[in-house]
Formats: structure tokens, C-alpha cells, sequence
């Protein structure tokens, strides 16, 4: 009797540290993260920020597509059939109070890409005066966080295009997307009753699905600072400009490379993109990839959680026969022992149960 | 058989209480701010935002919430895979605080997401993210509810089954009664395997916010460390309540709880290694005494975790009812400083945005879907049998 | 430049010529659509004939129209259109004219371009406009039955403008509804509107037999296409924030933005800012006078001239925000940390005097 005890007792052990221990072989393997390929096919932007004149003119371009003028661009770019469909009050878009028509402020006042604007430029004015814009909008990154813990699948990479998208039929708004961003770009509608996250899609909702020339932002550029087309095509047109300009770009560094596992959004700049907003502690690789492997290793073919279940099982059914007493009396229930204290001589009730208790006691004491 | 005692009574008494109306009212406050927020949009009443989009009702009412329900888990795992029968006349309250707080960590869910409605998807396979720490979580939790409500049965079908009036439903709930205790031990694998994976998967979710943690938490390790802390806190759970309940409800003192308590130093301990392991791995000991309030809050975890493991082992204090509740409430402390420091303390993103505070909103709600356990706990325990059956020295009675 | 009058009607080819290239470079349209036009006009067998309807107004927009020099009103009137009917500017008066009216229209029908100048009056039968006994209703049913294409040339004919402000006594409205259907018709508000607009709608016309690109309101696009705020000459104030606070004060000297006096220009879509009147000289923003919003149905006579318009679609304020941000999303108030702290410290504080009530003396399981 007391061997088998303590043999349960082990396997017992063994079944509860399980998942731990395949825990901790997860961190090995979460090094040699093996990296994704591009699609060759991916499209992207790119930005040079010693391009830029800061006119906002894609902000507002973006503004007017993806955000005033939604409703009408989607209808545009859906059949016709399904048009129909598109009364729905998620895709109309709705300003919150604080940020609606003030005579005091006529003007919009952006500090960052928020539920309106999906792109945004700032601007970083360096000891020298010289002023350098960047251009903040979702980056398409290669492995996306965003796509890797949206539980619902509402946030999708495309796998040909590579553009990001968001489909608020699916979202259920845990926001764990804005949670993972490095970037800190999926924008949520906190003032609205039905909210949704916000989002650059490179205007694949609103201006076309495949065959579009532009985003709504290249095409208003005057300075061709962000252009469009194929990641590599942009890749190679940054490493042009670098070779043919030594000492212009900083650290000769086309960001995005690697950035975050890659992006499909590339970028140059003359100053070091910490002070664009980038944060440097932004790594060589996605903190998906980190997760997810541990989250595979944890969970591979469901083997640790299958294997502990049949364990707890087959011990829970044996310790279980061991002890087996039938429990249901199918009486009526007694009242349950009340020490006698003070507190207890309080009410009547209580002193009634007292003397219950008391008799039960010399009941029990038989 | 004469005079034998049944394991569980039911506790006498008005339901309607000071502490319920006073429970019922903080919660309809909070149901009141809730409709507001479901009318307006959370942004009226909650202090998130972009850059710290998660507030108290995930890092609270969730992390925290899932935690301290970890009774009914820890006690489970003891008595039907350790073969510790004599603490199985406390199961039922475990498991009822499992029940409540699991409900209350789903309903802070429901009140937290924007678009609750589609959480139709979980279940749509071709919109499962397989990928996704929370996924798993989500569904993990909404079992772990039902299996803990089918833990419970039992106890309502004890009381249903006495119901004179109506014969069917009595013998319905006789016959019930038996199936499930025929089950009980597939019942009692799956509510063991599935807090042991999301409870797990509650830190496997802030792996992926990557730089944007702190690196005094940020770690593989993190996974790990929550689900020990599910243990720390489940051990702490099961002695609060029981304490607490003896107290409130002048019973006698449950002697089975020194037994609890001996498991204290294995928690805390392990729990302290494995977190000494991932700050090394993380290379965050520069970090330990240069982080300023987060330093502090460290260092407060270290010693709220090491000192009731101290004065377990090493002191008679360990033995006596104020030293138990002294360390399960270390215990509380500082699992919630952990889980609360992964989820909201040690979360920054360094990108001009505000820091996290909650609101007035967030507060009320907050606090009043915690003691949906409290309220929950006093009203059940007055209509089904789950409190145990103790004689006056505090043990189980005995024939 | 060329200098003409109604009393000079003997044009040169050459000076034809000039002049509509002056009008295509002011209307930013290819200089091929000069040379075109040229042709198209010195076939006098292609002058399009036009009739021209007066209603409810005030021959403001005609005068507009007599003001232009590019092409002066003799060349438009001689050499570009075949103009029948015109009740300002025709000799014929009384029944004659009505008679001239009636011929034209049997002669060019369904080719003839007809503009409409003034409100038409709905209530009690339209008696309170009327032309040689017949109401303005029915004059435009009948004369727009067999048009080609219609002009609605003013705020009145447009969106029934001064006639049918306040309580609107005659039940003025605008032209384009009561059109019979299918005639395809043009509109060209303001008040009065720019000439050249007219101008280039019957360039276009004779050019292209199309009317040109037209928004939601049937405005043609080259000339309603933008707000005037867009280049506006004091938009440089309205971003940086100078703003007249009122008639005469410093910032109204300095010709600040008048936005603040109730400037319609961020509403109002037209190329005033961009062509001005009076030969490109003047316009009334440049002379210190907010915009009215003439070209806009919902604004002139319906909201008051000196209150703020109400920006639908803001633009960016041209501050540039800064790539390192801080102070981002809410601040925790003080009364905040209050209530977490009280709700936290009545939890300690009511463990820590439990703890103090308990026993420490060891006790044992199994005793």
C-alpha cells in the first residue's frame, strides 16, 4: 500500500512539472528561429526622409480616402453586387466629440497616427536646425505581431502581396494586437460603441485589390519621397541611392531590411532612426517568431497536454477506486457544529443553533 | 448508519445579510457603469489607451482573478493525484471560488473586449490563430468555467435531490448526482490539464509585446513562472477562504489548513529559483537596483515569496494561525505584484505615451467584479451543501 | 489685351484668337482647346444658339457677364453665340420679343442652349413672376422641353438664392427640379457667378457638345472642383492661427485670415481664389470682406453671414508634430490614485488587525 502510494505520488510529480519542464526546452529552440522568406511578389513603400518637405499632403490624401470618404471608395472598389452590403455602421466613419468641428480650433490637430489618420509625418529637428521628417504608417512587417496573436484571424497577411489587413467582421476587440505592435501603429476607436481597430492597409480596402498603381499617399507625393511598388524593385532603387551618394544616409541603412524580421515598408534617412520614432530597442527579428515557437514547442502535435490529461486521468480513476464511498445519503443535512463564543450568543438564531448544536454534539459523542 | 456525518452541510442563515446588500450594491454600480460603457464606448470611462491598451480588467480581473481561483486546482491535483483524501471535505469550497472566479474572469472579458459578439469566431476553425496565446487562453477559460460548474453539480444535486415537492426532479438529480461521480475522474483531468495550460499561456501572451516589457520581466521564463504562481496563489486561496470563512462565520478553525501551509516553502521557493533562472537568462540583474519604483517592486516580490517560505521552515510562528495568514497574504501580495507587474507595472513604451493609472470607472468595476466571488460564496454556501463538516477541534467529523 | 465694347462689335480673327487664349490659360484648359474653339467659332453656321431666361433677380450675373473683356460681351454675343433671346440686352420689347422667342425655338429646337438666370416663384400658381402673362413655371417648362442643354446660371436659378431666404414668401426654389427629366443641365452658382466660368461652360459646350466633368450639386469641376480656402491668399494666417478677431482691428489691418468674421471660404467650393473678378484684380476676401459662400445653396441666405462656418472637412494645421513624442492618451488624476490606494489600503489594513487578533501559538494538524 505504501509503495503504490508513493509511486503516485511520482507519477503524480511528473504529470503537474510537465509542462513546465517542456517550457523551458522551448527557450533553446526560440534562438534558432528560422527566418520567413519574402514573397517575391510583396509590394511595399518607401520613404526618403531627406526627400520630404513636410506638406502632409498624404496625410490628408489618406484622410479623405480611408477615413471621410471610406464608405464611397469601398463601394467603388467592390462589385456591385455586394454593395448592398455596405451599410454597415462599422464602416462609416465617425470623428469623437473631442476631436468634431471647433470654431475655437478649425483646423485638425494630429499628434500621431491615430483612428483618423493612418499615416502621419513628424518631424525631428536636429542641434543643427536641419529638419527631418518621417513618415509613420504600418510597416507590413514580414512576420508580423499584429497577424501572430490576433486570436480570430481578424488581421492577415496576404500571402502573395504581403499587405497586412484587418477585417472588423471578425475582430473582437481585445486589442492584442496594439499590445504586440513595436511600432505601436493598430489604432483602436475608443470613443465609439462599436469599435474597431484602425489601420494602414496600403488602401487595398479603398482604392483596389490587386492592380493598384499607388496608395493614396505615393500618389499626392510631390517630392516622390514615398514611392510604391515591389519590395525588391524599392530594395534595390535604396541601395541605388546609397551607392550613389556615400556619407548621405545614415550608417548607410536602409531600415526595414531587417528590422523586426523585415518589413515591407523600407526607409532612408541622414539621421540615426532613433530620433524618427523608431525605438531602438526594435530587434533583428519579430518577437512573434519568439513566441510562437515557444507557444509550438509547448504544444507540439498537443503532445504535453494530451500526455498529462491521460496521466491525470489514469491516476485520478485508480486513487479515485481506492477511496470510492458512496457519499450521497439522500437525507436531510445536519446543521454543522457552532463553537461556543461569545459572538455566537449574539441572536436568537444562533442560540438556537447552539442548542442544537449541543445535542448533536452528545449525539456524536456516543 | 448511525451516526455517521455527512462531509459537507450547508451553513444556516439569512442570505440577506449587511455584507450582501452591501456587495449588491457596489455591483450594481458597476453593472451601471457597464451599460454606460456598452452605450458610449469604453473611452468614456476607462484610462486606456493606445500605447497601454490593456488595463485593470485584463491585468486584475483576469491574470490576477484566474489566480486566485486557483483553489480548486491546487486541491484537486492533491487530493485526487496525490492520494490526499483526508483534505477532500475542502474540494467543494475550493472549487466554488474556482467557479466564481473563472466567471468573473470571463464577464471582465466580455466588458474588456470591444466586439464581444464575435467571439462566435473562437470556434470557426478557419479563423482559429493557432499562434495566438490568447486563443488558447480564451477557449481554455470558457471549458475550465464549464468544468468547474460540472465540479460543482454534485453539491447542487446533493440539495436538488432533497426537494420533496417534486419527485422527478429529485430523482433526476439522484441519478445525475451518480453519473458525474462515476466521471469525476475524467472531470477532475481535464480541470487540472486546462489551468496548467492557460495559466501557462496568461505569460506566453506578453512574450510577444517583445521590448515593449520591461526586461526585469521579459522572459521565456515567463510561462513558468505564472503557472507556479497559479500554485502559490491557489495555496494562498485555499487557506485565506477557509480562514476567513471560520472567522466571519464563527465556525471552528479548519486544522487541515497546517497541512496546506506545508506546501508554502515548495511553491514560493521554486517559484523563487525559476524567477532568480529568468532574470539571468534575460541578463536583467543590471536592471535589479537602476529601475527605480519598478527596482522596488521587485525586490518586493523576491521577499513576499521568500519570507513565508522562511517562516514556514524555520520558525514555530509557522505554525500558529496568524503565521498562516500571515503568509498566504505575503503569498497574495506578492503573486499579484507579479502577475500585475508582467501585465501592467513593468509594461512601458517609451513613446510619450501617458502612463497607465485606472480610472474611477475602471476601479469600481474592477473591485466589484471581484467580490462577485465574495458575493457568489456567501449566497451558495447558504443554499448547498459545501462548506465542510467540522467537530469543535477543527477537524473533519468522524463517526 | 483687348479692349472691345457692345458699340465696337468689328473683331479681328487675330484678336478672336488672343482672346481665347487668354481664356484657356485662365481656365487652365489645353492650349489646343484655343485653336479648336477659334474654328469651331468662325463657322458661323456652328454658333450655338442660346436663349437666355430671366426669372426671380436682379441681372446681377448678366451684368457679371457684361463685365468680361476676355471675350468682351460684343464677341460673345456676335461671334461665339447665336443669341435669341435675352431680355436685358435684346432691341426687340413686348410681344415682339416673345415672338422672337417662339421662333427661335421652333427653329433650333432641340438644339439650342438655354440659360436660366433667377428663382421661379411655386406658391399661389407662380403669380409672382411673370412674363407676358404666362408665370415663370410655365415659361420654363416650355422653353426647357426643347433645349439641348441648361445653364443655371446663379445662386437663384440654382438653389433659389435671395428670393428664397427667410421665410421665402414666394416659394422661390432653384431650376434644376423642376427640369423635365432627361434634359442634361449644368449649374453655375455664385452670386453672381465668375463670367469666365459661364464662359468656359460654353466654350466647352461648343468644343466637346458634352457638358464638362460636373460634382454631386451638377457644378463643373475645373471651376467647383476645389474649396476656395485651398488657395485662399490668406490661408498662411488661417494655418499658423493669425485670425481677424474683428472688422477694423489689428489683425484685420494686417489682412489676417477672416475665418473668425465668419469667412465661408472653407466651405465654399469655387476658384475665386484663384481667378478673382474684375479682370483677375479683386475679389472680395482680398478686399478685406469674409467670403459669403455665393456657391453653396446651404450657406448664402441660410446662415448667418458673420458666424463661423462650420468645417466639414478640416484641414491639417501645418505644425508638423514631432517624431519624439510625450504626454500621449489620459493622465492619472490625483482623486484616481485616491480611491485605488483607499480600496488597497482598507485591504491591508483590515488583514493586518485580523493578523493581530490571531493566535501565534503553534499548533498541529493531527492533534
Amino acid at each position: 500500500m505504501k509503495t503504490s502510494r508513493r509511486e503516485f505520488i511520482k507519477v503524480g510529480t511528473a504529470a503537474v512539472l510537465g509542462a513546465g519542464a517542456v517550457t523551458t526546452v522551448g527557450v533553446k529552440d526560440a534562438e534558432a528561429a528560422a527566418k520567413r522568406e519574402f514573397s517575391p511578389e510583396a509590394v511595399g513603400m518607401f520613404y526618403d526622409s531627406t526627400k520630404c518637405i513636410g506638406c502632409q499632403a498624404c496625410v490628408i490624401s489618406c484622410y479623405e480616402i480611408n477615413f471621410v470618404n471610406r464608405q464611397s471608395y469601398i463601394n467603388n472598389v467592390l462589385a456591385p453586387e455586394d454593395q448592398n452590403f455596405i451599410v454597415r455602421e462599422d464602416l462609416i466613419p465617425k470623428l469623437a466629440p473631442e476631436d468634431q468641428f471647433n470654431p475655437d480650433r478649425p483646423w485638425l490637430n494630429v499628434e500621431t497616427n491615430d483612428y483618423r489618420f493612418r499615416n502621419i509625418i513628424q518631424k525631428y529637428v536636429d542641434p543643427e536646425d536641419n529638419v527631418h521628417f518621417i513618415k509613420h504608417q504600418c510597416m507590413h512587417c514580414n512576420h508580423p505581431e499584429c497577424v501572430s496573436v490576433c486570436p480570430v484571424t481578424a488581421l492577415t497577411k496576404d500571402p502573395v502581396d504581403g499587405v497586412v489587413e484587418y477585417n472588423a467582421s471578425y475582430c473582437i476587440g481585445c486589442r492584442y494586437c496594439q499590445l504586440a505592435c513595436p511600432f505601436l501603429i493598430p489604432k483602436y476607436e475608443w470613443k465609439r460603441a462599436v469599435p474597431k481597430i484602425v489601420k494602414c492597409d496600403m488602401c487595398k480596402s479603398t482604392l483596389g485589390a490587386n492592380d493598384i498603381a499607388g496608395t493614396g499617399c505615393t500618389n499626392v507625393c510631390p517630392t516622390g519621397a514615398v514611392i510604391y511598388g515591389k519590395r525588391t524593385d524599392l530594395m534595390k532603387d535604396a541601395k541605388n541611392r546609397i551607392a550613389n551618394n556615400p556619407g548621405k544616409y545614415f550608417a548607410d541603412k536602409v531600415y526595414g531590411e531587417y528590422d523586426n524580421g523585415g518589413t515591407d515598408v523600407i526607409y532612408l534617412s541622414a539621421v540615426d532612426f532613433k530620433y524618427l520614432g523608431f525605438d531602438e530597442r526594435i530587434q533583428d527579428f519579430s518577437y512573434a517568431e519568439v513566441s510562437e515557437n515557444l507557444h509550438h514547442t509547448i504544444y507540439t502535435l498537443g503532445l504535453a497536454p494530451i500526455g498529462l490529461f491521460l496521466t491525470l486521468a489514469v491516476a485520478g480513476y485508480i486513487n479515485g477506486k481506492r477511496n470510492a464511498h458512496d457519499t450521497f445519503e439522500g437525507v436531510e443535512f445536519e446543521d454543522e457544529y457552532v463553537p461556543d463564543t461569545k459572538t455566537a450568543t449574539k441572536s436568537k438564531e444562533v442560540k438556537n443553533k447552539e442548542v442544537k448544536a449541543k445535542a448533536e454534539k452528545d449525539k456524536g459523542g456516543e | 448508519m448511525a451516526g455517521h456525518h455527512h462531509e459537507y452541510v450547508i451553513r444556516r442563515g439569512n442570505i440577506f445579510t449587511p455584507t450582501f446588500y452591501v456587495t449588491t450594491a457596489l455591483i450594481i454600480l458597476a453593472v451601471i457603469i457597464v451599460l454606460y460603457r456598452y452605450w458610449m464606448g469604453m473611452g468614456y470611462i476607462t484610462n486606456m489607451s493606445d500605447g497601454y491598451p490593456w488595463g485593470t480588467w485584463k491585468s486584475v480581473n483576469v491574470s490576477i482573478g484566474a489566480a486566485f481561483a486557483c483553489g480548486g486546482y491546487v486541491l484537486a491535483i492533491l487530493v485526487y493525484i496525490f492520494n490526499k483524501y483526508k483534505y477532500h471535505h475542502m474540494v467543494r469550497s475550493g472549487v466554488l471560488v474556482s467557479m466564481f472566479g473563472y466567471s468573473l474572469a470571463g464577464l471582465a472579458v466580455l466588458i474588456d473586449v470591444g466586439r464581444p459578439w464575435n467571439a462566435i469566431y473562437f470556434f470557426v476553425p478557419s479563423n482559429m490563430q493557432l499562434n495566438s496565446a490568447l486563443f488558447e487562453v480564451a477557449l481554455c477559460v470558457m471549458a475550465y468555467t464549464g468544468v468547474t460548474i460540472l465540479e460543482f453539480l454534485p453539491a447542487v444535486f446533493e440539495r436538488t435531490s432533497l426537494i420533496e415537492k417534486y419527485p422527478r426532479f429529485s430523482a433526476f438529480s439522484k441519478k445525475w448526482y451518480h453519473v458525474i461521480e462515476k466521471i469525476t475522474f475524467l472531470i477532475i483531468a481535464i480541470g487540472i490539464t486546462l489551468p496548467s495550460m492557460h495559466q501557462s499561456s496568461l505569460g506566453t501572451m506578453l512574450i510577444a509585446t517583445g521590448h515593449k516589457l520591461h526586461p526585469l520581466w521579459q522572459s521565456n521564463f515567463i510561462p513558468l513562472l505564472f503557472l507556479i504562481t497559479a500554485f502559490v496563489m491557489g495555496i494562498a486561496s485555499i487557506i485565506l477562504v477557509s480562514m476567513l470563512t471560520s472567522k466571519l462565520l464563527h465556525r471552528p478553525f479548519e486544522k487541515s489548513i497546517y497541512g496546506i501551509a506545508k506546501l508554502i516553502p515548495y511553491a514560493t521557493i521554486a517559484w523563487i529559483v525559476v524567477r532568480i533562472i529568468s532574470l539571468t537568462t534575460a541578463g536583467a540583474w543590471g536592471y535589479l537596483f537602476t529601475s527605480g519604483i519598478l527596482s522596488f517592486f521587485v525586490i518586493l516580490e523576491f521577499l513576499t515569496m521568500g519570507i513565508p517560505a522562511y517562516i514556514v521552515l524555520r520558525t514555530k510562528l509557522g505554525r500558529s494561525k496568524r503565521g498562516v495568514f500571515i503568509c498566504s497574504s505575503l503569498m497574495v501580495v506578492g503573486v499579484c505584484l507579479y502577475r500585475l507587474g508582467v501585465y501592467l507595472l513593468g509594461f512601458n513604451v517609451e513613446a510619450g505615451w501617458n502612463s497607465y493609472f485606472p480610472s474611477f470607472g475602471e476601479t469600481i468595476t474592477t473591485t466589484a467584479l471581484l467580490l462577485v466571488i465574495l458575493w457568489g460564496y456567501i449566497i451558495l454556501i447558504k443554499l448547498v451543501p459545501v462548506l465542510p463538516n467540522l467537530d469543535a477541534k477543527g477537524d473533519p467529523r468522524k463517526d | 489685351m483687348v479692349e472691345r465694347s457692345l458699340l465696337t462689335p468689328n473683331l479681328s480673327r487675330r484678336d478672336f484668337v488672343k482672346a481665347l487664349g487668354t481664356i484657356t490659360t485662365a481656365l487652365g484648359l489645353p492650349m489646343t482647346f484655343a485653336t479648336d474653339a477659334a474654328e469651331a467659332a468662325s463657322n458661323v453656321d456652328n454658333r450655338p444658339p442660346v436663349i437666355w431666361l430671366h426669372f426671380q433677380e436682379c441681372t446681377g450675373c448678366t451684368e457679371a457677364v457684361l463685365k468680361a473683356t476676355h471675350p468682351s460681351p460684343a464677341e460673345l454675343i456676335l461671334e461665339l453665340v447665336n443669341l435669341c433671346y435675352q431680355e436685358s440686352l435684346m432691341a426687340d420689347f413686348g410681344h415682339g420679343a416673345e415672338l422672337l422667342l417662339e421662333a427661335a425655338m421652333k427653329k433650333y429646337a432641340g438644339k439650342y442652349i438655354l440659360i436660366i438666370e433667377g428663382s421661379i416663384p411655386l406658391k399661389d400658381n407662380g403669380v409672382y413672376c411673370k412674363i407676358g402673362g404666362k408665370t415663370a413655371i410655365d415659361i420654363l417648362k416650355h422653353v426647357s422641353a426643347s433645349a439641348a442643354a441648361v445653364i443655371n446660371l446663379g445662386i437663384c436659378a440654382t438653389d433659389g438664392g435671395i428670393a428664397s431666404a427667410g421665410s421665402n414668401p414666394t416659394g422661390a426654389v432653384g431650376a434644376p427640379s423642376l427640369l423635365p427629366e432627361g434634359i442634361p443641365y449644368i449649374s453655375l452658382p455664385g452670386c453672381p457667378p465668375n463670367p469666365y466660368n459661364l464662359l468656359g461652360v460654353i466654350m466647352y459646350l461648343l468644343n466637346f457638345n458634352k457638358l464638362p466633368e460636373m460634382d454631386s450639386k451638377k457644378r463643373p469641376l475645373f471651376a467647383y472642383g476645389t474649396l476656395i480656402h485651398e488657395y485662399c491668399e490668406r490661408r498662411a494666417h488661417f494655418d499658423a492661427g493669425r485670425f481677424a478677431q474683428e472688422f477694423g482691428d489689428e489683425g484685420h489691418k494686417n489682412g489676417f485670415c477672416l475665418y473668425k468674421l465668419g469667412c465661408k471660404g472653407p466651405v465654399s467650393h469655387a476658384n475665386c481664389s484663384a481667378i478673382k473678378f474684375n479682370e483677375g484684380i479683386v475679389w472680395p476676401i482680398g478686399n478685406g470682406n469674409p467670403c459669403i459662400g455665393c456657391t453653396e445653396g446651404d450657406v448664402l441666405f441660410k446662415q448667418s453671414l458673420f458666424a463661423p462656418a462650420m468645417v466639414y472637412q478640416p484641414r491639417l494645421n501645418s505644425n508638423v508634430p514631432p517624431a519624439q513624442q510625450e504626454g500621449l492618451g489620459d493622465r492619472a488624476t490625483a482623486s484616481q490614485g485616491v480611491l485605488v490606494g483607499a480600496i488597497i489600503g482598507a485591504a491591508v489594513g483590515a488583514g493586518a488587525v485580523y493578523a493581530s487578533k490571531l493566535s501565534k501559538e503553534p499548533e498541529d494538524e493531527n492533534k
